[in-house]
């Protein structure tokens, strides 16, 4: 659905895992870091990368960050490695907190597509592997918030009409009745930045898979229509300043020179929300968040290939920003 | 075994503690143990506690898990567990942390041996006789399933029985 769309930027299904028998990583040594990695690389078969990260450069580490593949705890982590999938929608980080954190990752509302595929992936897994499973806590993990199904399912949203109108932390306060919780764009304790906010569910014990994805699939679904509808009601009330607004945004991404991250965040929040009100058109939404990724600080360094300062650093976004706006037209 | 307080619950809490330099196992029901000191919300400490119930000076010795010799003074640093075990061994200390986290404590969904949300869905929409005959109809294969040695199947079995009737004593209250 267009209107789902326009909101609902991705899905996401991450499980907690651990190896029966192996300590948890606290406590673990390297060979049975060793162990894990080897293990389950080779129990999920061909189509697969494997990187371990202490063969990688502090770039490129920030870049997996910065595209969600990895969480910054794996970078703690000495015997971190990743695993993914060709088309980057399967990951899988182990040694993080838990021994195997898999998670499968795709555009839009799409939790039965992602269920079904990190389904597959566990079960694939756990035919080689026993887990440390419990028949009271279910799936065990190191921390005892993630016990039961291990199972976390989010889903990302530009909700700029709601943050407008100062209506977040009603939603927010709504939303924790239901078991969900709301952060930023990468994740807890980070900001809101660019209008994005991303919903999961907290309790992950005596609730069944299904109906956890059952609730934040309803509840996304809701909030996506909530925000189509006040971004129209605020659109149809403040027609000029609206326009105003959300074209001066368009005419200083089209122009900038020098963009840091934050500025380009709130721009790009304003041309998405011109988009979907359809006062600006040839871009798409995934376009808009391919570049959100693209011009974050990790991946400019590595674009621009060596050592760069701050105001290099803004040009380049600003550079990247103008070449990814060409297209863009009034409607 | 009784609780060592009240002499009329089932114990189900088991502590090391010394008094006077002897080491004493002491055994407690829920009840007991919650007035006094179970978990993370120590009304006062578990010395004070014991001291008072015996009326000698007593100290205690902190609860470790016997695999990976995590404690519960690390586990409350941390806020993670050393291994598996911890679970099994800690069991009654961190009962009380995951009834307040996820305000449950008894996993639904899916195991190892297969998927059970579905079975318990299913019997929320039958009566309670089509409920009993397929307990009865399980209970069958498994008889069948243990005598031809297809353990994986009993298993998936089994555990679908106990859900059947844990959620019809679930009913019956």
């Amino acid at each position: 659905m267009e209107n789902n769309r326009s909101v609902v930027v991705s899905t996401r299904i991450r499980l907690a895992r651990n190896v029966s028998t192996v300590p948890f990583l606290q406590n673990m040594d390297e060979k049975a870091a060793r162990d894990v990695i080897d293990n389950v690389y080779d129990a999920i078969g061909k189509g697969y990368e494997l990187i371990e990260l202490k063969n990688i450069s502090a770039v490129d580490k920030q870049i997996l960050v910065e595209q969600h593949l990895i969480s910054p705890d794996l970078l703690k982590s000495k015997w971190g490695a990743l695993i993914l999938n060709k088309e980057r929608t399967i990951s899988i980080m182990l040694n993080e907190e838990d021994h195997i954190r898999m998670q499968c990752i795709l555009p839009g509302l799409a939790f039965s597509e992602a269920y079904a595929k990190i389904d597959e992936l566990d079960k694939k897994i756990e035919s080689m592997l026993k887990y440390a499973y419990d028949s009271q806590f279910g799936y065990l993990t190191a921390c005892p918030t993630n016990v039961g199904t291990g199972m976390r399912a989010s889903v990302m949203m530009h909700l700029p009409a709601l943050t407008m109108q100062g209506r977040m932390t009603d939603v927010i306060r709504a939303l924790s009745k239901f078991g969900l919780t709301v952060r930023g764009l990468y994740g807890e304790g980070s900001e809101a930045l660019g209008n994005m906010y991303q919903l999961s569910n907290q309790v992950t014990l005596g609730v069944s898979e299904k109906e956890i994805i059952n609730t934040i699939d309803n509840s996304a679904l809701h909030l996506a229509n909530m925000e189509a509808d006040t971004a129209k009601a605020i659109y149809a009330k403040n027609k000029i300043e609206t326009e105003d607004r959300l074209y001066r945004s368009y005419g200083i991404f089209k122009n900038a020179h020098k963009l840091d991250s934050k500025e380009m965040m709130s721009l790009l929040s304003d041309i998405w929300l011109a988009v979907s009100l359809g006062l600006l058109s040839g871009i798409t939404y995934d376009e808009l968040y391919e570049l959100m990724i693209k011009a974050q600080p990790a991946a400019i360094l590595k674009k621009a290939g060596g050592e760069i300062n701050i105001l290099e650093r803004d040009y380049i976004r600003a550079k990247m920003v103008r070449e990814a706006t060409k297209d863009i037209t009034y409607s | 075994m009784k609780c060592d307080i009240c002499k009329k619950n089932d114990a189900t809490i088991h502590q090391t503690i010394i008094v006077n330099g002897n080491k004493e196992e002491m055994h407690f029901c829920e009840e007991c143990a919650q007035k006094g000191v179970v978990g993370f919300n120590k009304a006062f400490s578990m010395e004070d506690f014991f001291g008072a119930f015996l009326g000698k000076e007593v100290k205690t010795i902190e609860p470790t898990c016997k695999s990976c010799g995590m404690t519960i003074e690390q586990l409350k640093k941390t806020g993670r567990l050393g291994c598996e075990d911890c679970y099994n061994e800690l069991r009654q200390y961190i009962l009380p942390v995951i009834q307040n986290v996820h305000g449950r404590t008894t996993h639904v969904g899916k195991t190892p041996y297969g998927d059970f949300s579905e079975t318990i869905e299913a019997f929320d929409k039958k009566g309670p006789t089509e409920v009993m005959d397929e307990a009865k109809t399980l209970s069958v294969e498994l008889k069948q399933a243990i005598e031809k040695e297809d353990y994986e199947s009993a298993a998936i079995i089994r555990d679908r029985i106990k859900v059947i009737k844990e959620l019809e004593q679930a009913k019956g209250e």
